[in-house]
């Protein structure tokens, strides 16, 4: 609340609507975009393309991580190409993939981009992380495979996979609206702050952005929401079976 | 001549241990091993500490290669483990660690044989919350409870005050349901209670051979 007074005085004594405005107009601006359908179409379609990135690399890059901690050689063999798409700059693969792909899916294939080496990197990291104990002991023991899975690997990897969705959710939506704004497809968050830009509207632009940091955190408060219920299940006893 | 009779007590013998050595980094641990450990007897490995006790249960238990010698009847049946360090999963009550290793276990009898090791109010709780000794106590409780066909215990009562050796030591006798039990300690009276045969080590050859007198654990020369 404090920084938002001093916020909205600071936009008061400059008096330029056009260079910044007071969290009120925001408000007010964010309210009159709420009432057009054009808006619920361009969050949702942006919140579905993320989305769509975020879920396939989610699910690609456990697989890769699981084949690179399986298969050493894999990973050495994949390590060349993670390394470049961390290092190439985002800006060059959304030109790339607006040549290849269009502006349609460019969002999607962002996010993707993004968030695909944290998964890989940190799934396998987990992997790794498991107790050699532990593992020594199944091994031992002869554990059934989704028993070593489910009670070794998987406490193990969690913590890792938490801490890579913290950051890559962020990521993915930072880039991926990024993406919007340079490709700018039809009915899209991207599209909307664009427009913003070329008709100087500052208060549909600070809107634009309180609904991009509202739908990441809520993003990601549901992604994690869901891995740390998946995390719990199985529980502790093996009394009741 | 020599094989023939070999197969001949395989019959008999759970495990055939002929020519095994080990050395790390060209250091012999031990060599020229040669044990035969007859089915369902109980064997007690002492050695001084860094004599290679652990090293070669852990060959038996198939998780380090010996740089020579064989070891024959180790892969008829399932092994069970109590090793120095508990390995039990920390976020796992008593009865899901035993489970994890004996799916099949029925709840009655996975409950009664646990309430003769740890307390009744430690059921419900991740072995996390446990002291040293009642992790041990688990430890023992998920060998014995396995359907391994071999006990290999690497220091099994280290940790455990008198009264819980006691009873553990009656555990193991009584649990042990004639299986084949190779277990190392530093105490002679566990050795004892457990009526087990010794093979004591012979520092000059940096080999272990079964005690005299025995007639149990033979030894190829």
């Amino acid at each position: 609340m404090f920084w938002l007074l001093i916020w909205q005085g600071i936009a008061w004594k400059l008096g330029q609507p056009i260079f910044l405005v007071g969290p009120w107009e925001a408000a007010q601006a964010l309210l009159r975009l709420c009432r057009s359908a054009d808006f619920w179409q361009a969050a949702f379609s942006s919140l579905g393309r993320i989305g769509a990135g975020f879920s396939l690399a989610f699910a690609a890059g456990i697989v890769g991580g699981v084949a690179a901690y399986a298969f050493p050689w894999l990973g050495e063999l994949a390590a060349p190409v993670i390394g470049l798409i961390k290092t190439v700059p985002v800006a060059s693969f959304v030109i790339l993939a607006l040549i290849w792909a269009g502006a349609e899916n460019l969002a999607v294939i962002i996010s993707f981009l993004v968030v695909f080496p944290i998964l890989y990197l940190n799934t396998a990291a987990g992997l790794r992380s498991a107790d050699r104990q532990l593992l020594e002991m199944a091994r031992v023991f002869r554990v059934r495979p989704l028993s070593k899975i489910w009670h070794i690997y998987r406490p193990a990897l969690t913590p890792y996979l938490v801490s890579a969705c913290q950051v890559a959710l962020g990521m993915a939506w930072k880039s991926g609206i990024a993406a919007e704004v340079i490709g700018t497809p039809a009915r899209s968050i991207g599209e909307q702050l664009y427009m913003a830009k070329v008709f100087f509207s500052t208060d549909e632009l600070f809107a634009w952005t309180a609904v991009v940091a509202a739908l990441s955190f809520l993003f990601e408060r549901a992604v994690l929401a869901l891995l740390k219920k998946a995390a719990a299940c199985g529980g502790i006893s093996g009394t009741a079976a | 001549m020599r094989q023939e009779k070999m197969q001949d007590a395989g019959e008999k013998e759970t495990l055939v241990i002929r020519a095994l050595k080990k050395s790390y980094d060209g250091v012999p641990v031990f060599k020229n091993v040669n044990l035969k450990l007859q089915r369902g007897g109980v064997y007690c490995l002492t050695a001084p500490s860094g004599a290679g006790k652990t090293t070669f249960l852990r060959i038996l238990m198939g998780l380090e290669t010996a740089d020579g010698g064989r070891i024959e009847g180790r892969a008829k049946g399932k092994v069970a483990a109590v090793f120095q360090e508990d390995r039990l999963c920390p976020w796992l009550d008593a009865a899901g660690n035993i489970r994890l290793v004996h799916p099949r276990i029925e709840t009655a009898l996975l409950q009664q044989e646990m309430r003769r090791l740890l307390p009744e109010e430690s059921l419900s709780k991740p072995v996390a919350e446990f002291s040293g000794g009642m992790r041990r106590r688990v430890s023992l409780l998920r060998a014995l409870l396995s359907e391994g066909e071999l006990l290999l215990f690497d220091e099994p009562f280290n940790g455990l005050d008198e009264e819980m050796r006691q009873r553990a030591l009656e555990y193991v006798k009584s649990r042990r349901n004639g299986r084949t039990l190779l277990f190392t300690t530093h105490h002679a009276e566990e050795a004892q209670a457990l009526h087990a045969q010794k093979i004591v080590w012979e520092p000059g050859l940096l080999t272990w051979r079964p005690e005299r007198g025995a007639d149990q654990a033979q030894e190829f020369t």
